[in-house]
């Protein structure tokens, strides 16, 4: 019996040994969301703007059988090729290849033998003058908006590949948290939660921690989405009742919606919640609160309460502008309308103002606060000195992957946004140029290390942050955080 | 005395061997089936390379490459057994430097069990016992040495190779410290497997025992209504809530109902939920990488029509080693005739109207899904299980008379639904597909119901009386 077993499993285990060794030769991926092009690569890298500060960016050829492939990459004499399938930089090499690059554009010429033929291509790589903020933030999690198993958020410097968990379930009993955002791109003001038993609102400020119950009687829940003001004492919340919930057609999936919010301002000196009645109004949806960039001003979404989730069509928001006394942290009754949800039959969140104060860019979708189960959804921004709309055709997707989560460089010449263009399912970070003008370059993902790290890699980046500076903050922090007594507001 | 202790040694270990093997393949034979689920090995450099790296590598890229083999049958006993054989043979050669051959068997014999208990836990990975036994190795050949200063300088090395290569020897995540095995549960995941096999008769074997439980009744329950059975089973067995027929995939229940919840709800048509069920499974696996979930994210998305998403799984699967083959057939390129009319017919299950509910609305789903496909068989028996069950007979009337499928609960149901419009006779039950020998036993039934325990008859007159008082 044991030798006949023995003489069946012998067979499968020297099989699965010899497909060890042939790991990598010979495979036959299919591209998800290739380049355009004889040569089709991926990531997409062909003809994108880039920061000189950036990490290599590596790619693959992804047709099949690809072989004897040879990438140059040239800017006047300054020539580097690489051999092979895989066209992945020694950082060095590609930091001293990239320096003193900026306003120069890289022509790429790469030829490969493809099924047997030879086939040739050519794409540039644009270098801006513009460099972008070195530090990204963001979540890593499933696309599941049920359940959270062993999340974490993550710091990653894009001048290379080095990443370093800022929180994480390991330090946290397993508890779930929510995104780290940074306050106009500072390391050291942002801010990150981590829920459940034990949580709280983990403020960074000037380097110091504090965990804080922001939350007080009266308020719908605890704080949701915010920001944190430019002068650091204050930050400007939601509340929301939240309800993930299911389409029954497949190609929509999810739905989560609130059926309840409301904003609040919350005082990080004077450890006291700032309800405002009349915002809390119950027959509006109040969300996603962000500041202009100088402080002045709050920005959020608003709708009309319709019944949930029958008429969740119907539940459109529509993007205001309140003034915001930073003296007492009171947001004013008066509003003004930015972005009109009736006027556009679409709906509107997420917005960000962007840091010189010039633009606000959002999210629009056809209905509804969620937006990365949304396939038309899109970035768009308005120029707030001239009220004109700019719909931001040109870093839009064909290929119906929801665009959302964006945040800004703090020299607003890069934007950064989460996409699940390519498989649909899995969001990545995506890099913007745009010029004064309010132009935009072709995007580019997030570079990594492997040329097929993302073909492998089964979680989301989740609201990507940008930052100027290292938040200094580490896993450590996190488990002191989790273990320390929350402060209580009122 | 040399050979005599070989003989010994070779006799103990043969006796381990034999026990562990057998349990795991008798008495235990889903749980290493679980865990090859929830792991996932790729043949691809990258993929190691991004997965294998940090400390313990290798006691992780050996856990996940021996795993994958426990989908096929003997060879996770044969694996585990071997490895804690080896625990124990390992352990009796160091402690034989030090002791004469019982105290020595005896110290072995408690690794061993100690090893075994722990391999029952329902978490437990077999990186566990790589790691063990890996130490256990890393001490013995440390203990080769003769000479002191070698002895030292060998066991820092190998310390520090372990350490790197295995991963700290004592650490909370590596597995309770004692596990005893719990057959309940091996019967509830081997529900789940065979389910996922879609091995219906298997099914319903396992289920037999534990039908008082909310997910083995439901795993009966989808058994039969595959089989096309459930309007004559649906009460062979002591029913739950009318929920339970189709369990909601919601983050307020545990991973294991949530898995099980997307299996009918992936029979059914409904794939948003199989899906979210599917993601929230992944979730839950040792590495986020479970084999079989990604395997139903793959058949999902095919089904949907979500090639690029389909596409990204199948690239993943196309690198297994037992599910490359069935990955490579489903890719566009490769699609016979059969599969792609296979996706076909299945994608033409799927609801084409829309609604946001939360999973907990099963009629709303179901009827979306027969206007869809009013030939969903499946969708139209749990229709009328479920509307039987809510003892709601107008609503099941309406839902019969489209396509009455000829089961015996639902001609009970009918001929209560004719009683109480006064209008029940043996020509208007004909109407409804009801023959005469159906309302002959329905007279038995009043004049003795406790013989018919499993007719709707009974269940509907136990709801009147528990109304009634």
């Amino acid at each position: 019996m044991i030798s006949a077993i023995l003489r069946k499993v012998f067979p499968v285990l020297v099989i699965s040994c010899l497909a060890l060794y042939g790991c990598g030769r010979g495979s036959s991926y299919t591209a998800v969301d290739g380049s355009c092009g004889p040569l089709v690569i991926y990531p997409d890298y062909k003809d994108v703007t880039i920061p000189s500060n950036i990490a290599p960016l590596n790619f693959h050829y992804s047709m099949k059988d690809v072989s004897r492939a040879v990438t140059t990459f040239s800017v006047g004499d300054r020539i580097v090729s690489i051999k092979g399938k895989e066209v992945e930089w020694n950082i060095n090499r590609w930091k001293s290849f990239i320096e003193g690059m900026e306003g120069e554009t890289i022509v790429v010429n790469a030829e490969a033998i493809v099924g047997g033929r030879p086939v040739s291509d050519m794409w540039n790589i644009y270098v801006s003058e513009d460099p972008v903020d070195s530090y990204l933030t963001y979540r890593l999690i499933e696309p599941s908006y049920q359940m959270f198993h062993e999340v974490s958020i993550e710091e990653r410097c894009v001048e290379n590949f080095e990443e370093t968990t800022i929180c994480d379930y390991k330090h946290t009993d397993n508890a779930c948290m929510n995104c780290h955002t940074h306050a106009q791109q500072r390391g050291d003001l942002s801010m990150y939660y981590i829920r459940g038993r034990n949580g709280g609102a983990v403020l960074n400020r000037g380097g110091q921690l504090r965990k804080l119950t922001l939350n007080a009687p009266g308020m719908l829940s605890g704080t949701v989405y915010g920001e944190i003001h430019p002068s650091g004492r204050f930050g400007v919340f939601s509340t929301n009742i939240i309800y993930p919930s299911f389409h029954t057609m497949a190609q929509k999936r999810m739905e989560v919606y609130d059926t309840a919010s409301d904003l609040t301002v919350a005082d990080f000196d004077g450890n006291r919640m700032i309800n405002a009645p009349h915002i809390a109004k119950s027959d509006k949806l109040e969300t996603f609160p962000c500041f202009s960039a100088d402080g002045d001003f709050v920005f959020y979404c608003v709708a009309d309460t319709v019944s949930l989730p029958e008429d969740i069509e119907n539940l459109k928001y529509s993007l205001v502008r309140a003034s915001f006394d930073s003296a007492s942290g009171a947001i004013s009754e008066q509003v003004d309308t930015i972005w009109s949800a009736w006027e556009h039959n679409a709906s509107v969140c997420h917005p960000k103002a962007s840091p010189d104060g010039k633009w606000i860019m959002f999210t629009v979708a056809d209905y509804g606060t969620f937006p990365v189960s949304h396939r038309e959804c899109a970035l768009q921004m308005v120029n707030l000195q001239t009220g004109e709309l700019n719909r931001l055709e040109g870093i839009r997707n064909d290929d119906s992957g929801s665009d959302s989560y964006h945040s800004w460089s703090s020299d607003g010449r890069w934007f950064v946004f989460s996409s699940k263009r390519g498989d649909g399912q899995f969001a990545k970070p995506y890099f913007c140029h745009v010029d004064e003008n309010g132009n935009t370059a072709k995007p580019f993902v997030l570079p990594q290390k492997s040329s097929r790290f993302y073909e492998l890699f089964l979680k989301s980046f989740n609201v990507p942050d940008l930052g100027r500076e290292s938040t200094g903050m580490t896993v450590r922090d996190a488990a002191a955080m989790f273990k320390a007594e929350s402060e209580k507001f009122e | 005395m040399k050979s005599k202790d070989q003989i010994f040694g070779y006799s103990a270990a043969v006796l381990a061997f034999l026990a562990s093997f057998g349990f795991f393949l008798t008495a235990y034979p889903y749980h290493l089936v679980r865990r090859e689920q929830m792991s996932l090995f790729l043949y691809d450099w990258n993929y190691i390379r991004q997965t294998y790296s940090g400390v313990g590598w290798l006691a992780r890229f050996i856990s996940d490459f021996v795993e994958q083999f426990f989908c096929l049958p003997v060879v996770g006993p044969i694996v585990i057994a071997l490895l804690l054989t080896a625990i124990g043979a390992v352990t009796y050669r160091i402690f034989r430097m030090f002791l004469s051959r019982w105290p020595s068997l005896a110290v072995a014999a408690a690794m061993f069990v100690w090893s075994f208990m722990r391999e029952t836990g329902n978490l437990y990975t077999t990186r566990y016992t790589i790691v063990v036994l890996s130490y256990l190795s890393l001490v013995l050949l440390a203990l080769q040495f003769r000479k002191g200063w070698l002895k030292i300088a060998s066991s820092f090395l190998f310390l520090c190779f372990g350490a790197w290569a295995l991963g700290c020897p004592v650490h909370k995540n590596y597995g309770k410290l004692w596990s005893t095995p719990k057959f309940e549960y091996e019967r509830l995941i081997g529900l789940d497997a065979e389910v996922a096999r879609e091995n219906w008769d298997r099914v319903l074997k396992l289920s037999e025992k534990d039908l008082y439980m909310r997910e083995a009744s439901y795993c009966y329950n989808l058994a039969q209504a595959m089989k096309g059975e459930l309007g004559n089973t649906l009460l062979n067995h002591s029913q739950g809530e009318a929920y339970d027929l189709l369990l909601r995939v919601d983050g307020g229940q545990s991973v294991f109902t949530n898995c099980l919840a997307g299996e009918a709800w992936f029979h059914l048509g409904a794939m948003t939920i199989a899906e979210q069920s599917a993601i929230t499974s992944l979730q839950a696996s040792p590495n986020h990488t479970g084999a079989r979930y990604l395997l139903r994210l793959a058949r999902v998305n095919l089904i949907t029509g979500e090639d690029a998403a389909a596409q990204k799984y199948l690239n993943i699967l196309g690198k297994t080693l037992f599910y490359g083959r069935w990955a490579r057939s489903m890719m566009p390129e490769c699609r016979d005739d059969a599969v792609s009319a296979e996706l076909l017919q299945a994608r033409s299950r799927m609801a084409v109207t829309d609604f946001v509910h939360l999973s907990n609305v099963p009629r709303s789903i179901l009827l979306g899904l027969l206007e869809a496909d009013p030939g969903n068989t499946l969708a139209r028996n749990y229709l009328l299980c479920y509307d039987l069950m809510r003892y709601d007979l107008d609503q099941f009337i309406g839902d019969y008379t489209p396509d009455m499928i000829n089961a015996r609960l639902y001609h009970e149901a009918v001929l209560i639904w004719l009683d109480r419009q006064g209008i029940l006779s043996e020509q208007t039950a004909a109407e409804y597909g009801v023959d005469a020998s159906t309302i002959k036993r329905m007279s038995s039934f009043f004049r003795m119901p406790s013989k018919y325990q499993d007719s709707y008859w009974y269940y509907y007159m136990e709801a009147l009386n528990v109304t009634a008082q």
